[in-house]
């Protein structure tokens, strides 16, 4: 370092560190802001990995008697299509947008601990790649993206030899690939509840804070209740398949039950985990498009909560089929169709939102409006699953697989493409083109009906999930080869939002701070914010502060008690 | 730093003063003399206290100058658009011109330390006014450490699939990652 005056002003002149090179400072960010953009970057590269195994499972069930894929590689390929999308698309999307924003739009400068926010960032990306590399060993696992046992066992080191299992290492992969993405979704959780709980703006109360902070805050908690249990199971699982203990073993008076009991006590509570976010985003979007106040803020917070209690209490509805005794049925039938009703409350408030709102249908309202339509289909055909004799006929059909992809499909993604659309504002200070979102809008929603809704059909028809393929006599060829339209369709779509994306990077419009004259704290800062995010701390009096600041005369804070 | 790196920033350093106009006319080096936090005393090229943060006028903020008196009470609600920066007589902390996204008049391996704009810090709840202090004091500092123990975790796991001195390899980068977070300065 050295000092040098020149024309009486001082000036300090240093080598410049690593770390304040353009790479460096990505590499070495605790910025929340930087951290959350790398979490969605890294989501849509994902998203179009699971996008394009999807893509290659469609086109192998387009036509009975497929070719395009040997089985072995289809069971890769569909297993590696469900982790992609919900531990690599689906959750650490949703993880940055709550990076990005929570901070925000509590009114505080950074996350609770931004070092763990920066480790959890890193082992996401190095655990997303370690379960992707599994492909080039051609070992990638293949016991679908909930590795039951005894597919998943391994085989003829330890289990008789009629057991079919997976000596390979395709098991291994998933199993220490899900272990790196817990301990990553671990870090983000202890992050946000401390963040939430701890680093809120003065004034703003928990009955204050924005919808998408209390959803990511239900969301965190229900991670760090829920991923025990399959750190559990992926351990236990290891240990039979490494050290010959027997947990999950038949033949040594294991049970290959408890496998299912805990995965699914961790999976039932995951899909909330990726849906909750999205119901965050939705609140917020819907406002702001009908120029009003949310409809029944208290109940859409705490249906938020119970419906994060209650996911605890219906992991069983995935085993009807394995012979649970009828007392177990009946708990579990009537806890999953009581689910229903705080998710409802979740429905009506929305729509009242709207009632007698301005609405302007820009793209950001388009796909939270179909994201409300389209997750009712996925939520109704929820509660038929939840009907046990109707869960016997359907269990592990096409049925199924229509019903997850209603709610994540047209839920979590379309609350992602809502909050990416209403955000990328604040992220870049520009605008996505609204022409080429509302054909992305129409492409997907039409996409995800042809797609998933033949499968509904295909289910009662008999069609079982996760074959590579089917002879041509069943009646079931014309609805996959609908299906595989739309699912090519779906790709069209999401082709035109990347165009969207780098057209708008390149060219696009600016969109200055506060472009949808919005009602929570983000939007008072500049676009992007600067790295301190707020000059001074805002003190908040209402739920909308940012609204009471532009518009004092009819501040909330004024006519609103809350 | 070693002789030969100090007559190549003085010949940075001379060459600029030279070419006025490699200095963008709204640089952080302004046109008038500032005072830094170098000792009145002391002769300039001593060492500069780095660390006393710096009150300044960010100009793309259009800051209004302000004396604000510690007890004086503040206004609730601030226009946050138009923030007002405080002089807090206590710290006389030293006037300065900054613009923030100025390109730094620098070379590629050297620069001007960068100047870290003011802020004011969070309010506990019941207090009403923060302290003006630097974004460098308040904000984290960048780190290696979460990078590498996220890679030392997954060559752990890559050994459970490929071999044990992998293992032991990743362990011992665990291991060292996370002395090496502990151990750095914050």
């Amino acid at each position: 370092m050295a000092t040098q005056t020149i024309g009486g002003t001082t000036t300090v002149v240093r080598r410049r560190s690593f770390s304040e090179s353009y790479v460096g400072e990505w590499i070495t960010t605790t910025d929340h802001k930087k951290l959350g953009l790398m979490y969605i970057f890294t989501g849509f590269f994902f998203f179009l990995v699971g996008g394009m195994e999807a893509l290659l499972i469609r086109t192998q069930l387009a036509q009975p008697n497929g070719k395009v894929l040997d089985p072995q590689t289809y069971n890769q390929i569909f297993t590696m299509h469900g982790v992609t999308m919900i531990f690599l698309f689906v959750m650490p999307t949703l993880a940055g947008f709550g990076n990005y924003l929570v901070p925000l739009m509590l009114g505080a400068r950074d996350m609770a601990f931004p070092r763990m926010n920066s480790f959890g960032f890193w082992l996401l990306l190095f655990g997303g790649i370690f379960l992707q590399s599994s492909f080039l060993l051609g070992q990638a696992p293949d016991s679908g993206w909930f590795n039951y046992v005894p597919l998943s066992t391994a085989g003829s080191s330890f289990s008789p030899a009629h057991v079919i299992a997976t000596p390979g290492m395709n098991t291994d992969f998933w199993v220490l690939g899900t272990t790196l993405l817990g301990i990553s979704s671990i870090a983000g959780s202890l992050n946000f509840v401390v963040t939430i709980l701890k680093l809120r703006a003065p004034g703003m109360s928990v009955n204050r804070m924005p919808l998408f902070s209390w959803m990511i805050l239900v969301m965190s908690f229900l991670l760090l209740f829920a991923l025990p249990s399959l750190t559990v199971a992926s351990f236990l699982l290891l240990l039979d398949r490494h050290v010959g203990t027997h947990f999950f073993d038949y033949t040594a008076h294991g049970d290959p039950l408890l496998w299912q009991h805990l995965f699914w006590s961790f999976g039932h509570p995951e899909v909330y985990i990726l849906i909750l976010p999205a119901f965050g985003i939705v609140s917020e979007v819907i406002p702001v498009f009908s120029r009003k106040p949310i409809f029944g803020y208290t109940f859409i917070a705490w249906s938020g909560v119970a419906i994060g209690f209650l996911s605890f209490t219906v992991w069983a509805h995935h085993m009807f089929a394995v012979g649970l005794p009828s007392i177990a049925q009946a708990f579990f039938a009537t806890s999953t169709t009581l689910i229903a009703i705080p998710t409802a409350v979740k429905v009506f408030n929305w729509i009242a939102t709207m009632v007698g709102g301005k609405i302007d249908f820009k793209t950001p309202m388009l796909f939270a409006t179909g994201f409300v339509a389209m997750f009712l289909i996925g939520g109704l055909n929820g509660v038929a699953l939840a009907v046990v004799p109707f869960d016997y006929q359907v269990t592990d059909s096409y049925f199924v697989v229509a019903h997850i992809h209603y709610v994540l499909f047209s839920g979590s993604a379309f609350g992602i493409f809502a909050g990416l659309y209403y955000w990328f504002p604040k992220f870049t200070g520009k605008i996505l083109d609204e022409r080429l979102g509302k054909i992305h809008f129409w492409l997907s929603f039409i996409g995800l009906n042809l797609t998933f809704f033949p499968m509904h059909l295909l289910g009662i028809l008999g069609m079982p999930r996760r074959v590579y393929t089917f002879p041509g006599n069943l009646g079931w060829n014309e609805l996959n080869l609908i299906a595989s339209l739309g699912a090519f369709l779906i790709g069209v779509s999401v082709m035109v939002l990347f165009y969207n994306f780098i057209a708008t990077l390149k060219h696009g419009k600016k969109a200055g701070d506060d472009p949808w004259d919005a009602f929570t704290l983000e939007w008072d800062t500049s676009s992007p914010p600067k790295k301190y995010n707020f000059l001074e701390i805002p003190i908040v009096r209402s739920r909308r502060p940012f609204y009471d600041k532009k518009y004092p005369e009819t501040a909330d804070w004024k006519h609103v008690t809350h | 730093m070693s002789q030969k790196q100090q007559d190549r920033v003085e010949q940075q350093l001379s060459s600029l003063e030279d070419d006025a106009s490699a200095i963008p006319p709204s640089s952080s080096i302004p046109d008038t003399p500032q005072s830094e936090t170098v000792q009145e005393d002391t002769p300039q090229s001593e060492t500069v206290q780095e660390d006393t943060p710096q009150s300044e006028t960010v100009q793309e903020d259009t800051l209004q100058p302000e004396t604000v008196q510690e007890d004086t009470p503040q206004p609730e609600t601030v226009q946050e658009d138009t923030p007002q920066p405080e002089t807090v007589q206590e710290d006389t902390p030293q006037p300065e011109t900054v613009q923030e996204d100025t390109p730094q008049p620098e070379t590629a391996q050297e620069t001007e330390k960068p100047q870290s704009p003011l802020v004011v810090s969070g309010k506990k709840r019941g207090r009403k006014k923060g302290r003006l202090v630097s974004v460098e004091e308040i904000m984290p500092k960048p780190s290696y450490w979460p990078l590498a123990l996220a890679v030392s975790f997954v060559v752990l796991s890559m050994g459970i699939v490929i071999s044990w001195i992998v293992i032991v390899i990743g362990a011992v980068l665990v291991i060292a990652s996370i002395m090496g977070w502990s151990l750095e300065r914050r």
